[in-house]
Order: C-alpha cells, then sequence, then structure tokens
C-alpha cells in the first residue's frame, strides 16, 4: 500500500501532537503526586505547583499539614503547662496537664453558663468512597440573634474542592438534628469538627475548636490574660 | 483524518494548559499591601456589582453579583488580588485544614471575566461570617493598623462585618457593606461615615473570643496559622469598656478634630439614609402581603426576609448618636459653632436634650412638617413625615417590624401589633433600649 506525502505529513503530525499530550499528561501526574485527590481527603492547596511564589511557600506547609493531620503542630514545642502556668496558676495547680484536661476541669469545675456553635463540620466518606461535607454555618442573611444555622452539603470536584451541593431550603435552613443525623449517616465518619464560644460561669470566656471530640484550637480569657492554644502550642498574653 | 486527529488532541493539550481562574504573577508584599489600601480608598464604592460598565467602558465583570455582608467583604480582598495578579488564598471553612485559592481550575473552559465572575459566585458557597475570623486577626487601633482594605465584625450575635474603605482624616470609619436581610434584589451596596455601635459590635462577648471589632487579614505565610501567632495580632480593643471606646478608637485615629457642624451632618446623613431606605423595604414586604392575600408568614425564613428589627435598631442606635453628639457640642461650647438653622432643625428633633431620651420623647406632641423639617420621607401616597416625627414615633416604640403589619404600623401611625400581625406568627420583636443613653 502506498501512503502518500500528505498521509505522511498528517502522521507526523499526529505523533507530534500524541507527543506533547504525554509529556503533559506525565507533568499533571507529577503534580499530581503533591496533589489531593478525593480519596486521600485532601485539599486543593496541595495542587499548588513549587514555582517559588509565595503561594507554592504555602503549599509546601499546606501539604504537611493535610497529609499528616495535626503532625505541623505535633512537631512544634509543647508550651502547655508553661503557658497554663503564666495564665492560670489557680487551674495549673490542680494538676491539668493537657488542653482535653483543662476543657473538662472548665466544663467540670468551674461550669459552662452559656454555650454557641459558630461551625459545625461533617466530613463523611460514603460507601462508594466519595466524600462529603456536611458544613453547618450560622445564616448571616438574619435579623435574629437566636441562632439560626444553615446546612451547606458539599461534594468534591476533581481537584479536592469543595462544590456545593444545592439543597431545598426547607432542608437546609435550621435544619433539625434529625436532619443533620441523616445527612450523617449517609456513609462513615471521617471527622466531626465543633467550634463554639463558651461563657464560663466565672465571666471568663472560651473559644473552642475541637476535631473528633479532641481539643485542636481554643483561647480562654479570663480576668487578665488570655491562654491560646492550638494543640499544646500555647501562648499567655 | 490524521490531521484532524492531531488537531482534536492540540485542543485538547490546550485546554490542559490553563490551571487556575488568573495566575498571580506578583506576591503579596507591604508594598502591594500598600497599593490594596490606595486602590480601596479610591475604588471600592456601592456600585462595584451594580455598574454594567467599567470607567473604562468595558464590560464590568462583577456586575449583577450579590452579596451578603461576609460576601462584600471577601469580594474587596478577591478583586483586588484578581486584577492585580496577586494570590487569594483562605482557610477552606469547611474542613478542619487546608485552603481555596485562586488556582481552582473548575472554570478554565470559560473566558477570563467569566472565571472571576464564577469563582466569586462559588466563594459566595462558603464564606461566611464564621469563616472570617481564621482569615483574618484582630489588629492594633491606629492608623498604621486599621485602614482601608481592613474590615470591621461584630459578635456571633448579630453576624455582621463591613469593610473599611477609609479611616476618616476625622477619626471615624468610612464603611462598605451589604445585608441581605430583606427581599432587596439590587446589586447596589450601602456605605456609612459613622461608628456602629460598640455596644451592639460587641453585644454578649467582648474578648478575642467573639472575634468583633476591628480585623485585618492575614498574611498568606500565616494563613493557616492560629491568629494569636500572626506579627500584629493584638487584644487591645477587648479591654476597652464598652461605654468608653467609640472615643477611644475615635481618638486613636483622628488625624484632624471634625467640625461641630460637620459632625452634625455627618450623621444626620447616617440617620436620613437610614430612614429613607426603609421606604423600599417595608414597601416590598407590602407587596408581598398584597400578593399572598395577606396570608400568615408561617415560616420563620419568609417572615425574617420582610421585618426589620436590625433595620429599626440601626436607626435608633444612630439618632441615639447624633442626640448624644448634639447634646455635647451644646454642654461643651453651647453649640456657638453651629448655625441658627442647624440648631432649630436639631431642636425640632429633640425638643428637650437636657433630658433623657426617654423623658424627652415621653414629653414630645407629634411633629407636623415646617421648615425646620429635615429627611422628609413619604411612604405613602399622603403620608410625609421628618425625621423629628420619625424619631418621635421610633423612641416611643411604635415603628413596627412585624411584616405582617399594615403601612399605619409599619411607620408608627398606630401602635402595633395590628389584629392581622396578632394573628401571625412572629420572631425577634426589637424594641427601643434606653439603656445606654446617658
Amino acid at each position: 500500500m502506498r501512503v502518500s506525502f500528505l498521509q505522511k505529513r498528517s502522521a507526523l503530525i499526529a505523533a507530534f501532537a500524541l507527543l506533547l499530550v504525554l509529556i503533559t499528561l506525565l507533568f499533571k501526574q507529577q503534580d499530581s503526586s503533591h496533589a489531593p485527590s478525593q480519596d486521600e481527603n485532601l485539599t486543593s492547596a496541595n495542587k499548588l505547583v513549587n514555582s517559588g511564589t509565595q503561594e507554592s511557600k504555602l503549599n509546601a506547609e499546606n501539604s504537611n499539614l493535610n497529609q499528616l493531620p495535626l503532625a505541623q503542630e505535633k512537631a512544634q514545642e509543647d508550651t502547655f503547662l508553661k503557658s497554663l502556668i503564666a495564665c492560670r496558676p489557680d487551674i495549673a495547680s490542680q494538676g491539668v496537664a493537657s488542653p482535653d484536661a483543662l476543657i473538662a476541669y472548665l466544663q467540670n469545675h468551674i461550669g459552662f453558663a452559656s454555650t454557641s456553635t459558630d461551625i459545625e463540620n461533617y466530613i463523611i466518606r460514603l460507601p462508594d468512597g466519595s466524600e462529603r461535607r456536611i458544613h453547618l454555618v450560622g445564616i448571616d442573611s438574619s435579623n435574629s440573634s437566636a441562632p439560626q444555622r444553615e446546612l451547606r452539603y458539599f461534594k468534591l470536584d476533581t481537584e479536592g474542592y469543595p462544590e456545593r451541593i444545592a439543597l431545598n431550603k426547607k432542608i437546609s435552613m435550621n435544619p433539625s438534628s434529625q436532619t443533620i443525623e441523616n445527612f450523617v449517616h449517609q456513609g462513615s465518619l471521617v471527622l466531626h469538627q465543633l467550634k463554639t464560644s463558651t461563657n464560663l460561669k466565672d465571666s471568663s470566656w472560651l473559644k473552642l475548636d475541637s476535631r473528633n471530640n479532641q481539643v485542636y484550637e481554643f483561647q480562654l480569657r479570663g480576668r487578665l490574660h488570655t491562654l491560646s492554644c492550638r494543640v499544646k502550642n500555647c501562648y499567655c498574653n | 483524518m490524521f490531521a484532524k486527529f492531531a488537531f482534536a488532541l492540540v485542543v485538547i493539550f490546550s485546554s490542559f494548559s490553563q490551571a487556575a481562574v488568573w495566575t498571580a504573577t506578583n506576591d503579596w508584599s507591604p508594598e502591594w499591601e500598600q497599593r490594596y489600601a490606595e486602590w480601596v480608598q479610591n475604588n471600592w464604592n456601592i456600585n462595584v456589582f451594580a455598574n454594567p460598565t467599567l470607567e473604562n467602558g468595558q464590560s464590568n465583570p462583577y456586575y449583577g453579583l450579590h452579596t451578603d455582608c461576609a460576601d462584600t467583604v471577601y469580594s474587596m480582598r478577591i478583586i483586588f488580588s484578581y486584577e492585580n495578579k496577586l494570590p487569594f488564598i483562605i482557610n477552606d471553612a469547611t474542613t478542619g485544614s487546608g485552603t481555596l485559592s485562586h488556582r481552582m481550575s473548575r472554570w478554565d473552559s470559560l473566558r477570563e471575566s467569566e472565571r472571576i465572575h464564577q469563582f466569586l459566585r462559588y466563594m459566595y458557597d462558603v464564606v461566611s461570617t464564621h469563616s472570617l475570623p481564621d482569615d483574618t486577626y484582630p489588629v492594633a487601633v491606629t492608623r498604621e493598623t486599621v485602614h482601608s482594605g481592613g474590615l470591621m465584625m461584630t459578635t456571633t450575635k448579630n453576624h455582621h462585618s463591613w469593610s473599611i474603605k477609609e479611616i476618616l482624616p476625622i477619626g471615624v470609619p468610612y464603611l462598605i457593606f451589604n445585608s441581605v436581610v430583606g427581599s432587596s434584589k439590587s446589586s447596589v451596596l450601602q456605605e456609612r461615615q459613622s461608628w456602629p455601635n460598640p455596644y451592639w459590635v460587641f453585644e454578649g462577648n467582648q474578648t478575642p473570643a467573639g472575634n468583633a471589632g476591628f480585623r485585618y487579614w492575614k498574611p498568606l505565610e500565616y494563613i493557616t496559622a492560629p491568629n494569636w501567632q500572626v506579627p500584629g495580632y493584638d487584644e487591645e480593643q477587648y479591654r476597652v469598656p464598652l461605654d468608653k471606646w467609640e472615643n477611644w478608637a475615635h481618638a486613636r485615629l483622628a488625624l484632624s478634630q471634625e467640625g461641630d457642624a460637620q459632625m452634625i451632618n455627618r450623621l444626620v446623613t447616617t440617620v436620613c439614609d437610614g430612614i429613607q431606605s426603609r421606604v423600599n423595604v417595608v414597601k416590598d414586604a407590602l407587596d408581598y402581603l398584597d400578593k399572598s392575600n395577606n396570608a400568615c408568614m408561617s415560616d420563620y425564613t419568609t417572615y425574617d426576609n420582610y421585618s426589620t428589627p436590625n433595620r429599626d435598631h440601626r436607626v435608633f442606635d444612630d439618632l441615639i448618636s447624633l442626640r448624644k453628639a448634639y447634646k455635647n457640642i451644646l454642654q461643651t461650647n453651647g453649640g456657638n459653632r453651629l448655625s441658627a438653622d442647624t440648631k432649630s432643625k436639631l431642636n425640632k428633633i429633640f425638643p428637650q436634650i437636657k433630658a433623657s431620651a426617654l423623658s424627652e420623647n415621653q414629653a414630645m406632641a407629634a411633629q407636623s412638617l415646617n421648615s425646620s423639617s429635615i429627611c422628609t420621607v413619604t411612604y405613602a401616597e399622603g403620608k410625609t413625615i421628618d425625621m423629628a416625627e420619625f424619631k418621635r414615633r421610633i423612641f416611643a416604640g411604635q415603628i413596627s417590624n412585624n411584616p405582617m403589619d399594615p403601612i399605619g404600623y409599619r411607620w408608627g401611625e398606630y401602635r402595633g401589633p395590628s389584629a392581622q400581625a396578632k394573628a401571625c406568627p412572629s420572631w425577634d420583636p426589637w424594641t427601643p433600649d434606653f439603656s445606654q443613653d446617658n
């Protein structure tokens, strides 16, 4: 069979284009080794390529943060006791040795007068392996000073970014605990994050971010000082 | 055949090459922060989403966007970042870690102007006043740290935020903001050149945990760090008693003293904006009632959309501020720097300025229109009142924020609730609180 000049030229162009695509895919593959995948519950920030800009530096930090949850914080200096003694020697003298123990002490010995939830997140994995996020947040467009919550429901796109799934307002606005439970029970729970503000009975204030019932970050404001901690890295001001 | 295949592959290849809403070629730096502040001061305005075209005649990529208060604050930072090829990265509020950024490639198939439009809409789906505390940090109240491009927030209780267009030389914030409470479909934002009531801003929690007050954007290198690790983190604004807070902040930020007449004019404008903008909001509620044959708004969301407790509360607070300012001027210099005309207008609104606001109002007669009337509003055919009469009615608790009330009740001709309102469920009533009057 004779191959014409035009056919040869077309074949060469196609081969060249195919080569370009393969090279592109190869680079993308290398990128994605840093990038989040839906299954790995990683986030978009990992997708940033290392170009030497601010965002790439941030990406490097985020990659570590996301791939090894809390690793960065765990690696930081444990200044909990030192800061607790400086800020609240009265509590430190009671043998409180960890942030979780501190929160339990506050609840049991000082008492919570009132608590409001700022943000509540559930991350679940569906039976098909995909991830869903249930983001419960106060409604800004409301007159009410009483807590009004909106349920925002997300799947993840191919880059690992949340993509909102539209819900009927009757479901999303001020969802009942049963509604929330129904959403959460669609899959297995990966993370439950709760951000609260609490007024304690001694007039101090506690802002708490807990993850799966463990203290992740908090600020405790007393009469004189504010004790701030992320994991065990703390600061008394 | 081969050529077509090759062409298709090249097209596919091209589509892979784009991977961001915009390409960040610059990095944030003190110089870029300065340019950002200048841009906000000069360009950030209430029509940023409302004008179909830009000043240069090009179509406005942000045209038609509807924002709530937090969306507005985030938009200020996003738009500058986009227009100046700077990175925009915030914490992902839907999870405990990670970030959202301009690097999203979801809209790669769109033109750049459409990509930024979609990116903003996407962000509005994720952000809120509850995400702002993780993306911003509290700052010291000085002109170096509180300036154009920053923001003010309330506590969770009142869930509101404002973008700072400028700190005026007189030490007063010029705020651009929005609130989608109500049924308005307008893209025009709101503005005010006066202090929000500190009692409202810090209501329920004047501590760092309350997140209220002046804040600024976290540097990208600290975006995932706790706020207290950000250089410049400052808690002083949480230690100043609320009854002294405004004067304290004002003194910290003022470069020059505001003249008495200038101050009165500014505060009158703020009150008047609040009264005038109420006309259409109440009309929207009445139109809705009309269309629904006065059926009860049985679900909270609809009721909340058409009621006006926060709006009425703000106008009341602004009237109290105006009254305090006038009283203070009279005590300081007898009002000798105000014109007789201005004093006549103010005396119509505050006929017994030496008395408490409550007792003044108890003795205040209904005000008809005359040459001392200011800020007249026509809320219905043949129904026109001035600021003095509106003040009398709202101080007397007659201005109804209940959307089930007919127009006469909404504007305080009669004291509510009306029979119609009584027969329907209602939520979140607001009544005047004179405890801050001194």
